[in-house]
């Protein structure tokens, strides 16, 4: 998971350079995205056995970095429209490129549902013999609807600078734009939470919680950017709105800590199934991303609050922190849904019947059940790599930088 | 069948009337297609490469031409110098094909031995309870079918649900008609999980239960008397010599009865007698009004006792408390056992060979038929000491000249005794010369105990050739390796069948490779060695001349019925009734406890201990608790019949080693606890013999202090060694049965390999 | 309407895996997959009990996909190619339209009863066992019991139902008071599995 982080830390300091090291920058993702996508030809071809998942545990990093990716696709957006819908007062000219990062984490995450599927050639069908009841069709439908409202909402900005679009259609679409955000990370929280089989996924708070949990990411992915882009000397930041950030962050983590505490009281109190659960995320296999998440966060939240500790860097590690929290987050969900299995009575094993699957089931579920084999996080990081070429290229090729007097 | 090719096996469907019974199929017939086209099959006649060590597995295809020149010389070379006896042909139970079965009673092998009088070494597996059941008593036991009528049903040495599935719906059907079912078994098998009481005894002691039970029955008057006196031996009175008073020994003239049928002689009417108390005299024991149970008598002048007290008098010292310490199980388990097997009858004892596996085991029939005797558990329907599936025993009525050509004797003994003639190069004093081994229908190397010694001697012998249908243990031990075909590929019938419906083998597709079945083989050979006339007709003459009797004809049951049908009901078995064992084929017409007769399977001058007479227990030999031999190999050894594995066959078939990739020892969790064994640890399982690395099953399904070997896997499928390494081939010299279970061991975690 | 539907006798059953194997063989089923499995409900290991020697316990349960008449997978599959065939009530799945998305794995309570072809479907054999007219497993597509549809087409019972050794396995119409499913259960208690996730399964557990 460190390799995620790692590339979207490399960030900044490749922008540093300015326009050739942005250059270098953009190089470096081609070739890392098109390594991906070779990977992903050696996946599809020789089959995802290459992989690490398996029928007991049949979604993996992939789907992992999905959930988080939409989830850091929300920050952006949300903080750039949530003023003008609203109308009140932003974040100080980090507007455009907050929607930038918003497209590309989007298209991320949709990248990551397309490396996941065994049959990437059938996805026409998606279309054709789309079933409105599966919550994956509904996520489908609503991504692309994100995705197209981005550009659009990035579109109409541009445009509204030039006089082209009125503030109102602007408004209008930046409530369509935050709507659907919010229905976004809903959408994708019911891909799990209303699937009854896994207990851990199963519960109504799953929709808010990732919703908060996006915003968490995504405002620490625009607090990161934001001191990157304003050390770069992109854009200039006022600090005063950095540390509006940093402290809209620090409510957020406040937030998702605080469904985190109900959840894992709800599971909890019964003394039932759901203990296994808890114990499984405070002491068992995930307690490590358990208790990463928890520290993170708490360490984040206190970079926000203490008003001596809000320094620029401090607070780039406070996004940075956030992120990779949640990052912890999205490994406990889809990891501990597969980690406690329904029916645990042991029969004949097989190679495709579960990761660790030359002992017993005992034995494969005494560690984590699952951990990524290095072709998916090859392809991961291909994904990873063409979503900030995106974002990179956007501030390469876009007029991003905040018009004069935006705020 | 599609495309030539065999895709699917089914259970056939039979007349209605028997369908319920005797429809039949299980895991391991659903893989046959598999088997039939298993890639581990011996495709060509192989022969070991020159130079190379016996068992080192480098092989060269040869021609059927110069196999069966080899063969051939090699057997001619031996017979000149030394005679045919110096030809031994090794067999098991792979088949009882009447064409190309095992020993005397098929075309091929009978007809060979017949004419040559080459020597048969026959498998030392399972004699313990056949030596007593088809030999010394001919007490067959009650039909499985006959299951669904017994009030209690007592899983005692047998698995019912993985090694004989095809028994274990009838237990189904008795429980759901509210019998009791009672599992005695070290191992926590599949009818144990299903058993209302399950007692974990120590292996190798059930005998001493046995005799702890009939004294607990005659301490607590729970005897039947009057089926003791009128349907056992028990009041038959026995002379100094242990042979039964008759009328003669009274100076009664025997009289002539009816000649019989097989020898043309007339029978003799000498009348066993027994002590009648109503008349206070003797009288003949199927005549008189109250024959005494107990007592002595004088019989003009010599004095005599009935077996009942002869037997009583034997069994005293194994009281409940005492077989409670050799069996370790509870004295109170030990008393319910036997309140309910003699009050909540008919008992029906499911049992097969897991009770003889150790040199004492032969005793344990004797034992099980007295208890069945004191309780009335016998001869009736739902009681039986002997339940399995017996009705095969009634075999289909067929014409065994052909398999007879010459009247040369052939020697018949135990293979078991291989390493024992190897170096002495004698049997029962006589030179015994083996110089070709013939290995048929059988992997000795396998499946017998006491492999390493077994492998030691083959090694002696100097022309090894062995026909299989896969590279076996044994066939890798050999200097020749010749294909057979596997059951769809020749046709074939055989007599014996637990079901009322002999299994014709059909020839469902040609042999593949260069298969060919063991009397084409003999044929050719028989051509080599001069015996032109050995085998004048084919394979459908020969059928012919076997199952079209007159009398099969005219119940249309002859070859072409079985042939044109699929299934041809055995008109011999009486229609719609079970088969009920009631004592009609034993000498004396009752239930035998008492050997008035004891013989020896193999006779070479050895002596018949008293004990074999009468109910008897002693320790096994080596698997015993008090065997300081334990200090060092603490744990009992004990295998099973594997639910994926016919023996050794289907050692390779894909989809059961995709159940079950690997042989596996069980052992005890507190056991490996101990030796810090995990579930799925690699473990070397030793003894003063040899050894074995397999992955441990910690598993509580064991009795603690007991370990179970895998059976029929493949010394290529272990680790290194081989689990019938850790067996010993010490027999008891009475029955010659192998003691697969007779051996303690111990085990270690394996920090070899990875 | 017709509901197909299976009892499994767990007093009766003995965990032989001829079932297993009577599927496997029957539906040419790829190595590594099984569509329908014996578990053993006991200790950590196949036919292991639980407790301590001798008092241990243990029961087997064979499974495969439970047909349920509310399936989890259906209304997940964002293709259909998992859906309830209201004529005989059976969960079918359609390897041509199967996207690989594995929401249907997920979304199954049932673990291990839906098994996905990670890699090209090998054989043991180099020809198709079993009947002629299955659909042919493909790679990357999720697969499952069909309780042969393709033999009860044909008016034949499940492979698995042709004849289990312990005769611990009813077939017939669930709908259907008459059949030997229906008889089986009747008057027997029985159990479903994870009854508390409302699939309402067509397999019943004679307990």
């Amino acid at each position: 998971m460190t390799d995620n982080a790692a590339a979207v830390a490399a960030k900044p300091p490749a922008a540093k350079g300015g326009s050739r090291g942005l250059n270098v920058a953009i190089g470096a993702c081609a070739v890392l995205a098109v390594l991906g996508i070779v990977l992903w030809v050696v996946q599809l071809s020789g089959g995802m056995i290459q992989t690490a998942m398996r029928n007991l545990d049949s979604w993996g990093l992939y789907i992992t970095l999905f959930m988080f990716f939409v989830g850091l696709s929300a920050g952006g957006l949300i903080i750039s429209s949530v003023p003008k819908a609203f109308g009140i007062r932003g974040f100080g000219g980090i507007s455009k490129v907050a929607v930038m990062s918003s497209i590309a984490a989007t298209v991320a995450a949709i990248a990551f549902v397309v490396v996941d599927l065994g049959q990437p050639v059938r996805m026409w069908e998606l279309f054709a013999y789309s079933n409105l009841g599966s919550p994956l069709m509904w996520d489908i439908i609503v991504l692309m609807t994100y995705l197209i409202l981005s550009c659009v909402y990035l579109w109409a900005q541009v445009r509204n600078e030039r006089g082209k679009v009125s503030h109102t259609a602007l408004r209008v679409i930046s409530v369509v734009a935050l709507v659907c955000a919010v229905l976004v990370h809903s959408v994708t929280a019911w891909i799990f939470g209303l699937q009854q089989s896994h207990e851990m996924w199963h519960t109504a708070l799953l929709g808010p919680w990732f919703v908060s949990s996006a915003l968490v990411c995504g405002t620490g992915l625009v607090l990161v950017i934001a001191i990157a882009l304003s050390k770069a000397g992109y854009l200039s930041v006022e600090r005063a709105n950095l540390v509006k950030l940093a402290k809209l962050l620090g409510a957020f983590l406040m937030v998702d800590l605080y469904f985190f505490g109900c959840d894992l009281l709800t599971e909890a109190f019964p003394a039932a199934g759901g203990v296994a659960i808890v114990e499984m995320l405070t002491s068992g296999p995930l307690a490590p991303f358990f208790w990463g998440e928890i520290v993170l966060s708490v360490a984040a939240a206190v970079i926000c609050f203490v008003p001596s500790l809000r320094t620029n860097p401090l607070m780039a590690l406070a996004g940075v922190a956030a992120i990779l929290a949640i990052l912890c987050k999205r490994v406990q969900l889809l990891v501990g849904g597969f980690q406690v299995p329904n029916i645990e009575w042991p029969a004949i094993m097989t190679p495709s019947t579960i990761t660790n699957w030359q002992g017993n089931l005992e034995q494969a579920y005494a560690g984590l059940v699952y951990w990524p084999t290095p072709l998916e996080f090859g392809v991961a990081l291909g994904v990873i790599a063409l979503a900030v070429g995106i974002f990179l290229l956007g501030i390469k090729m876009l007029p991003l930088k905040p018009a004069p007097g935006e705020d | 069948m599609r495309e030539g090719k065999v895709v699917r096996v089914a259970a056939a469907r039979m007349e209605e009337r028997d369908d319920a019974n005797y429809r039949r199929i299980c895991v391991k017939g659903y893989a046959q297609p598999q088997r039939l086209y298993d890639p581990d099959r011996v495709k060509y006649p192989m022969r070991r490469v020159e130079g190379t060590e016996r068992g080192a597995g480098q092989w060269e295809r040869v021609s059927w031409d110069e196999a069966l020149d080899e063969v051939a010389a090699k057997m001619r070379a031996a017979v000149d110098e030394y005679g045919w006896p110096s030809v031994a042909l090794w067999n098991s139970y792979a088949s009882c094909g009447v064409l190309n079965g095992s020993g005397a009673g098929s075309v091929a092998y009978g007809r060979f031995l017949s004419r040559t009088g080459a020597t048969i070494l026959g498998p030392g597996a399972d004699w313990a309870q056949m030596f007593f059941a088809y030999a010394l008593t001919l007490f067959m036991g009650n039909d499985i079918a006959d299951t669904p009528n017994a009030n209690t049903i007592l899983v005692w040495g047998s698995n019912p649900t993985d090694a004989y599935p095809a028994d274990w719906q009838f237990v189904c059907r008795a429980r759901e008609k509210g019998a009791k079912l009672i599992t005695i078994d070290p191992q926590f098998t599949s009818a144990a999980m299903h058993s209302d009481r399950y007692f974990a005894i120590r292996p190798g002691t059930d005998g001493a239960l046995m005799l702890a039970m009939a004294n607990y029955i005659i301490d607590n008057d729970l005897v039947n008397e009057e089926f003791m006196k009128a349907r056992t031996v028990s009041p038959l009175l026995v002379k100094g010599d242990g042979t039964y008073l008759r009328a003669s020994d009274l100076g009664i003239t025997p009289q002539e009865g009816p000649v019989n049928p097989l020898t043309g002689q007339p029978t003799v009417i000498d009348p066993l007698q027994v002590w009648d108390a109503a008349a206070g005299a003797f009288a003949d024991a199927a005549t008189a009004a109250d024959p005494a149970l107990m007592g002595d008598y004088d019989a003009m002048g010599q004095p005599v006792q009935t077996v009942y007290q002869l037997v009583r008098g034997k069994i005293g010292e194994f009281t409940v408390d005492k077989a409670a310490d050799i069996c370790d199980l509870l004295p109170d388990d030990i008393e319910w056992l036997a309140r309910t097997y003699a009050t909540e009858g008919p008992v029906y004892i499911h049992t097969n060979q897991g009770l003889g596996h150790h040199a004492n085991s032969h005793h344990n029939y004797k034992n099980l038929m007295f208890i069945a005797a004191l309780t009335g558990n016998a001869g009736v329907p739902g009681g039986t000491p002997l339940g399995h599936a017996a009705l095969g025993f009634g075999s289909f009525p067929t014409n065994p000249l052909p398999f007879v050509a010459g009247t040369e004797k052939s020697l018949d003994i135990c293979g078991m005794y291989l390493p024992d003639i190897m170096e002495t190069g004698k049997w029962a004093g006589k030179d015994l010369p083996i110089r070709v081994l013939w290995v048929n229908n059988g992997n000795p190397l396998c499946n017998e105990s006491g492999r390493l010694e077994l492998i030691e001697a083959v090694k002696k012998v100097d022309f090894v050739v062995t026909a299989d249908i896969t590279m076996t243990d044994t066939a890798c031990y050999s200097d020749l390796v010749l294909p057979i075909p596997h059951v769809f590929e020749s046709e074939d019938f055989m007599t014996m069948s637990f079901t009322p419906y002999p299994p014709f083998q059909r020839k469902i597709v040609d042999p593949l490779y260069e298969c060919r079945t063991d009397l084409e083989i003999l044929r050719d050979l028989s051509r080599r060695l001069g015996m032109d006339d050995l085998y004048t007709k084919t394979d459908e003459e020969y059928l012919r001349e076997i199952m079209d009797t007159p009398a099969n004809l005219a119940h249309d049951a002859g070859y072409d019925a079985f042939k044109d049908n699929r299934l041809v009901r055995n008109y011999t078995i009486n229609d719609d009734e079970v088969f009920i064992d009631k004592f009609a084929l034993t000498k004396t017409q009752r239930l035998e406890y008492y050997l008035e007769r004891p013989f020896v399977r193999n006779n070479f001058g050895q002596e018949v201990a008293e004990y074999e007479r009468y109910p008897y227990y002693t320790r096994a030999n080596e698997s015993y608790w008090e065997n300081p031999l334990r200090e060092k190999y603490p744990l009992f050894g004990l295998g099973q019949h594997e639910r994926y594995h016919v023996h050794s066959q289907l050692a390779t078939t894909p989809v059961m080693r995709e159940i079950e990739p690997e042989p596996l020892l069980r052992m005890n969790a507190r056991d490996a606890a101990e030796r810090g064994i995990a579930q799925g640890d690699y473990v070397r399982a030793f003894n003063d013999r040899g050894s074995v690395v397999l992955k441990a099953k910690v598993t509580e399904g064991i009795k603690q202090g007991v370990v179970s070997i895998p059976h029929g896997w493949n010394a290529s499928q272990y680790v290194e060694g081989h689990a019938q390494d850790l067996t010993n081939r010490y027999m008891n010299d009475f029955c010659s049965n192998s003691c697969f279970y007779d051996f303690l061991c111990e085990v270690e975690k394996w920090e070899g390999g990875e | 309407m017709t509901r197909y539907g299976m009892a499994i006798d767990v007093r009766r059953c003995m965990g032989c895996n001829a079932c297993t194997v009577a599927c496997k063989v029957a539906n040419d089923v790829p190595e590594g997959v099984f569509w329908t499995r014996v578990l053993t409900r006991g200790g950590d290991a196949p036919d292991a009990p639980a407790g301590e020697n001798p008092a241990v316990s243990m029961s087997y349960y064979t499974l495969g996909c439970q047909h349920c008449e509310n399936p989890a997978c259906v209304k997940v599959c964002p293709v259909g190619a998992t859906y309830r065939d209201e004529a005989t009530g059976i969960v079918r799945q359609d390897y041509d339209k199967c996207i690989g998305c594995r929401m249907c794995m997920s979304a199954c309570p049932y673990t291990g009863v839906r098994s996905f072809n990670w890699e090209e479907p090998g054989y043991a054999m180099d020809f198709a066992l079993g009947d002629a007219d299955i659909a042919p497993h493909q790679k990357h597509v999720v697969e499952k019991c069909t309780f042969c549809y393709q033999r009860i087409a044909r008016g034949e019972t499940p492979a698995c139902m042709d004849l289990c050794p312990a005769r611990a396995r009813f077939w017939g119409d669930l709908d259907d008071p008459e059949s030997e499913v229906s008889q089986a259960i009747k008057g027997r208690e029985y159990q479903h599995l994870l009854p508390e996730q409302g699939t309402s399964p067509s397999v019943y557990y004679l307990v």
